[in-house]
């Protein structure tokens, strides 16, 4: 994990130590217990107070075990599960409304047939009529567009390397707020090393559509795309009764009268719009035109028109967003499936927050280090000159907004605990604390409580590649301990023999 | 050994008829003695998880190189875009064990051989494959209940 500038970063969180490959707590456990030493100078939270430790015996320890591990042993850190509680019978309800929505209440009557099926009365008449109300409306459509395309095809291409730097100020961003929280995430060595070796790379995870070596246009899919979504097509298909995706008719109808038709008459016109009126993005990565088709035109040695210096920072802004689906612990995507409120409404409300805490900083001008990475710099390693605020978008959830809406529902449902409880959701896989059991059900109400001044971890594994169990100090990291406390707390069980599902007691400070 | 090099030669040449399954335990060395050097690795999202993968050139049958994702240096999946295949998947495939919708896009589907360990999403408007996919042998059903069944992409209009 790395924060962005330490210095000037809006309260660059203290980042904790990657996860130790064991941890030998019991061995140590009993001279450890009355350690209250800081960690002077590390970026570990300071120790509580508490418990005593002579310096002579932390120096013969940090000689004997070396300094990480015995800091690791007794210095507690912050509590990433603060608060957070197993979902109570009233919050279970509420959280089930939010994750499983009601499908929208039929409103009765029977659905509307094609005019045009075989059998309906006139329905040679109606076929014709769609087809040729459907093809005007595409026709329209793309004519409206072919201005716009054709300026772009001329204009000139960015460089595609020139939207790394968004994507490494986007990963910074992220691992700056998330990094305790996914470093301390059981994962298993797979996962650890593909994460090592992410970054956004130009050919790689950002593709230029206008390079036939990174895409190849589908003048049909488009042409269906705007059969699908433009309003006149729709509405054409709505006076028709039409669905094309409830019968082999219907859809062989639109493929073969209406999109084929289309295609051969306007295939390149169709290219031009799949290349560059779309971007295109899958978890991770996108596909983009850098095409720049503007009023302000670059002055050689200047500073990029502000159209070009917006794209950066609206790249950058999307990346936000496909890099967190990156972190997403593999316990959390095993339980969702394909729930679109847990896999891109809690990305998508991980994004708010970063972007939340970012933008207000960009617009300020306020982070010269963020700037120079996502606008670049100047020939002599400056930041170009003549920034405006408006080069920065707005926050804008778009199509996510009502997933982004149920995912912070959920938190809310949770109390002052809720934060920490969709963070250890979604990155470390503890969806117990959001209340969904790893088939994605609803869990059940919790039986038992915690004694006094206790309160219960279970014990998660990454599901993935053969398994991981979360380890005794990872455990005590998300839980602001030391895993001597945590072994004190938990006499006589062995902490390097845990198993998914365990539950344990994890001391619970003031 | 000389089986599995010949069948990746016949899989980067659009012949999918020869295809038998990704052997386990296929190594990047070894894919490289029959599709060439392999790229630096890089690690992407594939059907909602993390992986690793390296690519090899480009052939005319697979125009944007081959990506092999990999499992610790074990190669679990291959990836063509766009192949040029030289027969109709159908016709060298003949009947899939299963069809469904395809996440590419809503005028593609997927059709899974899951004996062959192939998995080819295809338009419906021009029978042109859009993405093929090579895995183990395994039921259909588990095929598309695993990360080849999450496979998305989202088409965001910019004007």
């Amino acid at each position: 994990v790395g924060d962005f500038d330490r210095d000037e970063g809006p309260g660059a969180p203290v980042l904790a130590e990657p996860a130790p490959a064991s941890a030998a707590a019991p061995a140590l456990a009993p001279a450890l217990l009355t350690f209250a030493g800081g960690a002077a100078g590390s970026r570990l939270a300071p120790a509580r107070a508490g418990s005593r430790l002579a310096p002579a015996q932390v120096l013969r320890l940090q000689r004997a075990a070396g300094n990480r591990a015995v800091t690791k042993l007794i210095v507690a850190r912050d509590d990433q599960h603060k608060d957070t509680h197993l979902p109570t019978a009233d919050e279970l309800a509420k959280i089930n409304v939010q994750v499983n929505p009601t499908a929208p209440t039929a409103k009765g009557g029977v659905e509307k047939q094609w005019d045009g099926a075989s059998g309906q009365p006139d329905f040679n008449n109606q076929r014709a009529a769609l087809k040729a109300e459907l093809s005007e409306a595409l026709k329209n459509h793309l004519d409206g567009k072919l201005p716009w395309l054709k300026k772009q095809e001329a204009a000139p291409k960015l460089p595609l390397a020139n939207f790394e730097g968004p994507g490494r100020a986007a990963k910074r961003a992220v691992d700056a707020r998330y990094g305790a929280y996914t470093s301390a995430a059981a994962l298993t060595a797979p996962v650890v090393h593909d994460r090592s070796v992410f970054a956004f790379k130009a050919g790689v995870h950002l593709k230029d559509r206008a390079n036939p070596a990174h895409f190849t246009p589908d003048p049909a899919d488009v042409a269906d795309w705007m059969a699908q979504t433009d309003v006149f097509a729709r509405e054409a298909q709505k006076r028709h009764g039409f669905n094309k995706d409830r019968s082999a008719d219907e859809q062989t109808f639109l493929n073969d009268q209406v999109i084929k038709p289309f295609v051969a008459a306007r295939k390149h016109d169709l290219e031009l719009y799949d290349i560059y009126g779309f971007a295109q993005s899958s978890p991770g990565q996108i596909w983009i035109s850098t095409a720049l088709a503007s009023k302000g035109a670059a002055v050689a040695g200047g500073p990029p028109p502000p159209a070009e210096r917006w794209l950066y920072w609206s790249t950058w802004e999307t990346l936000v967003h496909e890099y967190i689906h990156t972190l997403e612990h593999p316990a959390f995507i095993a339980m969702r499936g394909g729930n679109r409120i847990l896999f891109e409404g809690f990305c998508e409300m991980f994004t708010e927050e970063v972007l939340l805490e970012w933008i207000p900083i960009a617009k300020g001008d306020k982070n010269a280090a963020l700037r120079g990475e996502v606008e670049g710099k100047d020939g002599s390693g400056n930041l170009w000159p003549n920034f405006e605020e408006k080069m920065v978008p707005a926050y804008n959830p778009g199509e996510y907004a009502d997933y982004v809406k149920r995912a912070k529902e959920i938190r809310n449902i949770l109390g002052s605990g809720g934060e920490n409880a969709v963070r250890a959701a979604f990155f470390q896989g503890h969806i117990e604390l959001i209340g969904l059991r790893s088939t994605g059900k609803i869990a059940s109400a919790p039986t038992t409580s915690a004694p006094s001044g206790m309160r219960f971890h279970q014990v998660v594994s990454d599901p993935s590649n053969g398994g991981k169990i979360e380890t005794a100090d990872q455990i005590a990291t998300q839980n602001g301990v030391s895993v001597v406390e945590l072994q004190s707390a938990n006499p006589g069980v062995d902490l390097n023999a845990l198993k998914a599902g365990d539950n344990v007691l994890i001391p619970v400070k003031p | 050994m000389s089986d599995v090099l010949a069948e990746l030669q016949a899989l980067a040449g659009g012949d999918l008829a020869a295809w038998t399954g990704l052997p386990a335990g296929l190594t990047v060395d070894d894919a490289a003695r029959a599709l060439g050097p392999a790229s630096a690795e890089a690690s992407a999202m594939i059907g909602w998880q993390l992986s690793s993968f390296v690519t090899f050139a480009a052939t005319p049958a697979a125009p944007h190189g081959i990506r092999a994702w990999t499992r610790l240096h074990d190669v679990w999946l291959l990836e063509i875009q766009d192949p040029e295949l030289r027969a109709p998947a159908a016709e060298q495939l003949g009947t899939p064990d299963a069809t469904d919708r395809s996440g590419l896009g809503g005028s593609y589907r997927q059709d899974v051989y899951g004996a062959r360990g192939l998995v080819v999403h295809v338009s419906n408007i021009t029978d042109a494959v859009r993405r093929l996919y090579a895995i183990a042998p395994a039921p259909a059903a588990e095929i598309l209940d695993g990360p080849l069944g999450r496979i998305e992409e989202r088409r965001v209009p910019r004007v």
